[in-house]
């Protein structure tokens, strides 16, 4: 796995966009989270590039979830920029990621996977007694 | 890619079943008479996933598989230990030192297979 | 009802329940010798020979319950993959069925032959599985069998919940949880959510230990073992919970699949949420989910999982519902001897026969009132007489299934290597003609091993496939049912009938005869052309019974042979015995009905003048020569000819011949009955009916007038 991390400052704080490129598997996740924690210390609000992410595994997206709460739970905002890769799109369908609602109920509105919901919606409708 | 599978076991016939099924399957397959040879296979190659018999002189099954987790190696990998029915004890010591699972003899060559592609996929 | 007329009654059941256990078993087994790896054969063959031995014990077929459970044991080896369906296993097991069957059949009185066929099979049995421990001469009581609940979950479409949170330590044990997710996937479809409510902040995280669960809605037809043993390496450590939430396709439960769960319940069920706090949460008028998540009581997670859940129930029912319409739904079905439908059939046939005197009456008065209970009657009892027929319709294809065994049997001992296929199972006929049915088909299966089918040698020789093909199919076609018998032999020699018919005086030396009435003579009484007459057929009795059950059933027969090619034989018969519809004509004072599926059209008689110089009997119909038969003249009917004659133009095997009337009456619903003894000879009536003022009508059989006509006209 590489990382990188852009930073810049603007009048309402700092904003950093953090690539990870390559495999983030069991392999590299202390890696993988100390880059996340060392990132989310230096910005305000960070962005994730992951579209150039190659093999994952389900520890990288348990990372990537601790790190959401970190944010919330710091004040910070965490988002991801653009498309995450085909292979991480695939493994967040199949694992049962993919999801309307985030974890706990303050933080589904950032939920970071909401975006990859797409085109999983439920019929709301006269489904609530 | 084809994926490495060690086969540990001091019985010979047992290492050529093993061999010859998985290589039938389309694995590669690397060959270790005990725990001790079975690391050094182990750290010789990039290995997927390792079957091992129990009952080995010098390290035995239990004493290799904690190696195995300890070694960076092998951390995650998937460990497949041979044992018999009256061996539960063994099987949960196996367990607790880290091993996937557990294939019970004697087995018949499918059911080795369905096991190695439960935990390899 | 004492206990013994219970056990009696019970007796009773179980033998006609056994009979069509067996049949099932024989087809079974015939279809598990073509695919022995076909392991839902396997099991339905488990499965009936499992009946019969524990149903057999409860009603003191103490010896077929002995007998079959040495079968049984065998079956359980195969079933459990120990040994494998072998052609030596098949015969043996189609020996025990004929003995459960013998067994069965001579009830508890003493019959050494068969005890020592069932000790000699069973040995032959035990020489053939590998010896193992359960195969001991002690039955197993039948109470033994696999419990009803577990098999319902086996057997049925069933949707499960399953909880999993592996163990924090997952990781370090090698597995993978989310290859466990994929195994779940190739049993049925499968719904997941993550669980994520456990996982810390990033800088509380141990990266190699799990957090994560997955809520999980599973619909498959598997069974929970096949569920357990996806988790088998790591269930005992992980918080693992399978539940069944709802049993598809269960027919009693019908009304419940179209009710749909409601969240709230839902969630109850899931143990998320208790009814009072679920009915407070209710009186809101927001989204239920919506109130729930924002007093806190439970997470939007959770509300996601039960959400999912009630989508996945939702699919499942429509796919259930969908699959459903595809196949037929087995109705229950309660059993009548027969003769009671005879019964019914008859006294519908005298309603029939009364309500055409009512309406008759009806229409003939001023009474509006009667005439509008006429025509109710008339409306009621024509449903009734469809309802009737039906009753009495059975698919062909379990006469198709005796066949098999008749064919494999017969060509084992011809030495003749053959192939059975059948097309139509499902065509419906009358179950008195189907048993009518059984006798000509049996001749015309022997006919068609015996002279068609060459040896394999033979037909290798001549650069045929080894095995020949027998080809049975039926098929729908109007008011008839064709049933072709068809081969690929060497077909009919008709040089050899030829002779034959000469020979016999059935023909002159050097006449020019049709193929089809060459075909024909094989149909003649004591007609054989096997060169060496054989132990199945050559003994020339076969063939005119073919004809004369036929004839008996107002069907006919046709022959089409290709030398070195094959034969096919067409049986067309009427679906029904009982009732036709009829067109009612009358000739002076006398009734005729033609039945209707013949006729195409009603006109006004022109004749041919030309023709009628030369003797011969044609109409002008719009511009088409037509011939026809004047029924006054033909038979003998006194009176002087109406001014106005009608022609009734019928439509026969390719042939329209007219028959001239002085009026069409009408439409008639036609009860047959029989002529008596003393007409069966007479071929041009096929019957009569009585008419709604009590006269009689005779039914024209059109097929032989036209054949007569025909003849008439050499």
């Amino acid at each position: 796995m590489e990382h990188s991390l852009k930073i810049t400052r603007t009048d309402v704080g700092t904003e950093g966009t953090l690539s990870l490129v390559g495999d983030v598997t069991m392999t590299e996740v202390r890696e993988t989270k100390d880059a996340l924690l060392e990132a989310i210390g230096e910005v305000d609000r960070l962005y994730l590039d992951l579209h150039q992410v190659e093999s994952a595994d389900v520890s990288f997206i348990q990372v990537l979830c601790a790190a959401h709460r970190e944010c919330f739970l710091t004040e910070k905002a965490l988002f991801l920029q653009g498309n995450v890769s085909g292979n991480l799109q695939t493994l967040l369908e199949r694992a049962g990621y993919v999801k309307q609602c985030g974890c706990f109920p303050a933080a589904r509105e950032s939920c970071l996977w909401s975006v990859c919901a797409g085109n999983l919606n439920f019929d709301t409708n006269d489904q609530f007694s | 890619m084809a994926k490495t599978i060690l086969t540990v076991d001091d019985s010979a016939s047992v290492r050529q079943m093993v061999s010859f099924t998985l290589k039938g399957a389309g694995y590669t397959v690397l060959e270790a008479v005990d725990g001790e040879d079975g690391l050094t296979k182990l750290n010789g190659a990039t290995v997927d996933m390792v079957i091992t018999d129990l009952n080995m002189p010098k390290l035995d099954g239990i004493g290799f598989i904690k190696k195995i987790r300890a070694n960076p190696k092998g951390k995650f990998i998937p460990v497949i230990m041979l044992t018999t029915e009256s061996q539960a004890e063994k099987k949960q010591a196996g367990k607790a030192a880290g091993a996937t699972g557990w294939i019970v003899k004697p087995f018949k060559p499918e059911q080795l297979l369905d096991v190695v592609k439960k935990v390899l996929r | 009802m004492s206990d013994a007329q219970g056990l009696d009654a019970g007796r009773a059941v179980f033998l006609v329940e056994a009979t069509e256990i067996l049949e099932q078993l024989e087809e079974s087994l015939l279809e598990l010798e073509e695919s022995p790896d076909n392991s839902e054969l396997v099991g339905s063959v488990f499965r009936a020979l499992h009946t019969i031995k524990g149903s057999g014990a409860m009603f003191g077929f103490d010896r077929v319950s002995s007998f079959t459970h040495e079968v049984e044991t065998v079956f359980d080896e195969v079933r459990s993959g120990n040994m494998e369906v072998s052609r030596e296993l098949i015969d043996l097991t189609l020996r025990s069925r004929d003995i459960i069957r013998g067994m069965l059949g001579s009830d508890q009185g003493e019959d050494t032959a068969l005890d020592e066929e069932a000790g000699r099979v069973v040995t032959e049995l035990k020489k053939l599985s590998a010896p193992s421990p359960a195969a001991q001469d002690m039955p197993e009581p039948p109470e033994a069998a696999v419990p009803e609940k577990a098999d319902k979950e086996e057997a049925t479409l069933t949707t499960w919940r399953i909880r999993f949170k592996p163990p924090e330590d997952v990781f370090s044990t090698g597995t993978n949880p989310l290859f466990l997710l994929e195994d779940l996937r190739e049993l049925g479809d499968c719904d997941m959510v993550s669980m994520t409510d456990g996982i810390p902040r990033l800088s509380e995280l141990d990266p190699e230990r799990f957090y994560f669960g997955w809520d999980i809605l599973l619909t498959t037809d598997k069974g929970r073992d096949a569920i357990e043993d996806v988790f088998i390496f790591i269930g005992e450590d992980s918080d693992l919970k399978i539940e069944a939430v709802e049993h598809h396709n269960v027919p009693d439960e019908e009304d419940a699949q179209d009710k749909l769960l409601r969240l709230g319940d839902i969630l109850v069920m899931r143990g998320e949420l208790d009814r009072e706090q679920l009915s407070k949460a209710v009186h809101s008028q927001k989204r239920l989910g919506e109130i729930l998540v924002e007093r806190g009581l439970v997470t939007a997670e959770k509300i996601d999982a039960a959400l999912r859940e009630q989508n996945h129930l939702k699919k499942a029912k429509a796919k259930v519902k969908e699959q459903n319409k595809q196949k037929p739904v087995v109705d229950s079905s309660i059993r009548v001897p027969s003769s009671k439908l005879d019964e019914l059939v008859n006294l519908v046939g005298e309603l029939v026969t009364v309500q055409a005197r009512l309406s008759q009456l009806a229409n003939g008065g001023e009474d509006g009132q009667l005439k509008f209970l006429a025509e109710e009657v008339e409306r009621l009892s024509a449903e009734l007489r469809d309802n009737t027929m039906n009753i009495r319709m059975v698919p062909i294809g379990a006469t198709f299934t005796k066949f098999r065994r008749l064919v494999r049997d017969l060509s084992s001992d011809l030495g003749r290597e053959v192939i059975l296929t059948t097309v139509g199972e499902e065509t419906e006929l009358d179950k008195t003609v189907i048993e009518k049915l059984n006798d000509p088909m049996v001749h015309l299966i022997r006919n068609a091993l015996d002279h068609g089918v060459e040896p394999p040698d033979k037909r290798v020789a001549s650069g045929k496939k080894r095995e020949g093909s027998i080809h049975l199919e039926a098929e729908h076609s109007g008011a008839h049912v064709f049933i072709r018998v068809r081969d690929d032999g060497a077909g009919i020699n008709k040089e050899k009938i030829r002779k034959k018919a000469i020979e016999r005086g059935l023909m002159e030396e050097g006449a020019d005869i049709s193929d089809d009435e060459l075909y024909s003579f094989i149909f003649s009484p004591g007609f054989s052309t096997a060169v060496v007459v054989s132990s199945v057929s050559g003994r020339g009795v076969g063939m005119d019974v073919v004809r004369t059950n036929i004839d008996a059933l107002r069907g006919s027969v046709d022959v089409k042979s290709v030398e070195r090619e094959g034969t096919t034989v067409t049986l067309k018969i009427p679906l029904t015995l009982a009732i036709i519809e009829g067109l009612l004509t009358r000739v002076g004072e006398e009734r005729y009905v033609l039945p209707l599926s013949a006729v195409e059209e009603c006109v006004e008689l022109v004749e041919d003048e030309a023709g009628a110089s030369r003797g011969r009997n044609l109409a002008h119909i719009r511009g088409e020569l037509i011939p026809y038969v004047h029924l006054r003249r033909h038979f003998n009917i006194q009176g002087k000819r109406a001014a106005i004659e009608q022609i009734v133009i019928t439509h026969i095997d390719g042939h329209r011949i007219g028959f001239v009337v002085d009026e069409v009456i009408g439409q008639h619903q036609t009860v047959i009955k029989n002529l008596g003894h003393m007409y069966r000879n007479v071929k041009e009536i096929s019957g009569a009916t009585i008419l709604g003022d009590g006269t009689l009508a005779l039914i024209l059989d059109v097929p032989c007038l036209v054949q007569e006509v025909q003849n008439n006209q050499l």
